[in-house]
């Protein structure tokens, strides 16, 4: 592993020169501002907006007719018992899709949009080192999951709490644990699932680093998901499958069961760590090359 | 998962090893165990996020926890990715909970026998290496052939490697090869390779880890949720399940014709629907299943009439006009004699 942490290079960077800022102040500020920049470009804010409807959606629906057991995605006939298992049902319903796609938009912006409105030479003349401004740009598109879930997660528990029952959660086990003891596991669901998307994350930054079309970057890493995603489907490629960025993602319903069995989790962790392991650097690599004209 | 490198470990006779996995029946227990059949009959529809049944079993690659403690306690949680089926004992209880379909079903073992494993209804049991172990040992007599080959390493443990090798050539087994623990006698892996096939197993259960730490008493406990659909029946013998309507096996007792290796059970009374119904309701039901599995058989005339043949790797189907349906881990040759008789 090549890439230079910020902090291993701190020393030298306090040192360097005394009337230059701190760099870890630096590194602070500019990664507040692309927070910013992230979190308040109108297109991301309608992406969450629209994110943020479905468990509206999927909760007025289930509350409107009642679907009986067994019927449609998971966790939808267990709404009507328990309004947490809103928070599932979502996140089963727009895993597949609409999650990944709305952070492949966040992070294929994220070089290729920079490099696309010429920002991005302005950016590397203030003391921010490629290294760096990679780093940023990936932790902020993260953060932009989380938002995502966390928005989701948030309104399919306001929304339970509206239109059903909260009492006791029954668990895939068949074991029913009391509602803040699940609103605890639903946390865990929630953190999980970000790091799912941390994945498709770095793919994003790496392919928007190759490009300075943005849009071309978004597409090009929501269509990889779908790639995956229907490799995934094919049993004559199963081989292959624990290796797809997608084949993890479900694999948070292994934290509703009783005991929660830590092994499929701990696969779906490795498998993303594997794909930050490969693409940061090759982003890292890519950026580094890459003669930035505009 | 491929073969690591084998341990060295003691010689040990094939006496000794089956005298070990006798004595280990009990051992608290509990671990992953991964299943997988590849018997070259089509996946049987399976309705998808929603129940898993045993039928699911007889084709791919299922994964399952199992908790043991002591023989009338066991759960055995078959798991999908957003669904499970529970299967717990605990004493003279048994409960089925199918978490898709949010019912639990309940029954209650006959005290008379206690410690009699082979009572947990369904064949969910049978994922686990112990349980398919037991079956290949109880077909242990003079037909086969009993060796121990090797060493192997199953699930970070050390393990012999005992071969069972039927001598009728009738058989569809070729070998079962079960990997013993070397300090416990648990079987940790059971595998059966088709006749003439040494590459691949037809069938493999192992344990991808195992802890045989006593577990938890809650694990064992069940009670079900509040809004779950409860069924109370009886022993598990007396009642079908409830969907099991059309072209099920009826409650006519199976027959078994012959012994060891080549034994072929006889059932009457079952017939199988024409066309499979279709529709989303009807995905992963019982004649949702018996369809599919139709459309691979082969029709067959001789001197025991006429009937639907299915050949299999390990398991041949003779399904009669008459309704007798005759299944055996043979050639379809032996089950028309035994048709025939």
């Amino acid at each position: 592993m090549s890439t230079s942490s910020p902090t291993m290079e701190l020393p030298s960077a306090v040192t360097s020169s005394a009337g230059e800022p701190r760099r870890s102040h630096v590194d602070l500020r500019f990664f507040r501002s692309e927070l910013r920049l992230v979190l308040g470009r109108r297109r991301n804010i309608a992406l969450v907006g629209v994110l943020s409807c479905f468990p509206i959606l999927i909760g007025t629906a289930v509350r409107l007719s009642p679907a009986s057991n067994g019927d449609g995605p998971p966790f939808l006939s267990d709404i009507t018992d328990n309004g947490l298992f809103l928070v599932f049902a979502s996140l089963t319903v727009l895993l597949p899709f609409f999650l990944p796609l709305a952070v492949s938009v966040a992070s294929g912006e994220s070089i290729a949009g920079e490099a696309n409105i010429g920002t991005l030479r302005n950016l590397l003349v203030v003391p921010v080192s490629r290294t760096r401004l990679l780093l940023v740009k990936y932790a902020a598109s993260v953060v932009f999951a989380f938002v995502c879930v966390a928005t989701v997660a948030l309104v399919a528990v306001i929304v339970g709490l509206l239109l059903f029952p909260h009492g006791d959660v029954t668990l895939l086990s068949g074991t029913t644990v009391s509602y803040p003891q699940a609103l605890w596991r639903a946390l865990l669901v929630l953190l999980y699932v970000t790091l799912m998307l941390a994945g498709v994350c770095a793919v994003g930054i790496f392919i928007s680093t190759l490009t300075e079309v943005p849009i071309g970057a978004m597409a090009a890493t929501a269509m990889l998901m779908i790639v995956s995603e229907i490799a995934d489907n094919i049993p004559q490629i199963a081989p292959i499958h624990p290796y797809l960025l997608s084949h993890p993602w479900l694999n948070f319903g292994d934290l509703l069961r009783s005991p929660i069995s830590w092994h499929g989790l701990q696969s779906g962790v490795l498998t993303q760590l594997a794909y930050l392991a490969i693409f940061l650097p090759l982003a890292w690599a890519r950026l580094q090359t890459k003669d930035i004209t505009s | 998962m491929v073969a690591s490198a084998s341990p060295s470990l003691p010689t040990r006779t094939a006496a000794q090893l089956l005298a070990s996995v006798a004595q280990s029946s009990g051992t608290p227990l509990s671990g992953t165990v991964v299943e997988t059949a590849r018997l070259g009959i089509p996946a049987l529809p399976q309705a998808e996020g929603a129940a898993i049944s045993p039928t699911a079993l007889l084709a791919g690659s299922h994964t399952a926890h199992v908790w043991y403690d002591g023989a009338d306690k066991a759960r055995i949680a078959l798991v999908g990715p957003l669904a499970e089926t529970d299967f717990v004992r605990n004493g003279r209880d048994v409960w089925i909970w199918t978490s898709g379909a949010n019912t639990a079903q309940h029954y209650q073992l006959p005290a008379a026998k206690p410690g009699s494993a082979a009572a947990a209804p369904g064949t969910a049991e049978s994922v686990t290496p112990q349980k398919a172990a037991a079956q290949a040992l109880a077909a242990v007599d003079p037909t086969t052939k009993v060796t121990v080959d090797g060493t192997a390493s199953v699930a970070g443990r050390s393990a012999y490697e005992l071969v069972l090798v039927p001598k009728d050539t009738r058989s569809l087994v070729g070998d079962v090869r079960i990997a013993v623990d070397s300090k416990t006698g648990v079987p940790l892996r059971v595998r059966v390779y088709a006749r003439g096939t040494h590459t691949r197993p037809a069938f493999e259960t192992t344990f991808t880890s195992v802890s045989l730490r006593k577990p938890g008493a809650a694990v064992f406990r069940f009670s079900p949720p509040p809004g779950a659909k409860v069924t109370n029946s009886g022993t598990p013998g007396g009642a079908r399940k409830p969907d099991a309507k059309a072209g099920a096996p009826d409650k006519s007792a199976p027959k078994v014709i012959g012994t060891g290796w080549t034994a072929v059970v006889e059932l009457s009374g079952v017939s199988l629907p024409t066309s499979s119904p279709t529709g989303r309701d009807n995905r992963g039901s019982a004649s949702d299943q018996l369809g599919a599995l139709r459309k691979a058989m082969t029709p067959v005339q001789g001197a025991f009439g006429s009937g639907q043949v299915l050949r299999t790797k390990l398991v041949s189907l003779l399904l009669l006009d008459d309704g007798r349906l005759f299944v055996g881990s043979v050639t379809p040759a032996v089950l028309e004699q035994a048709a025939a008789k």
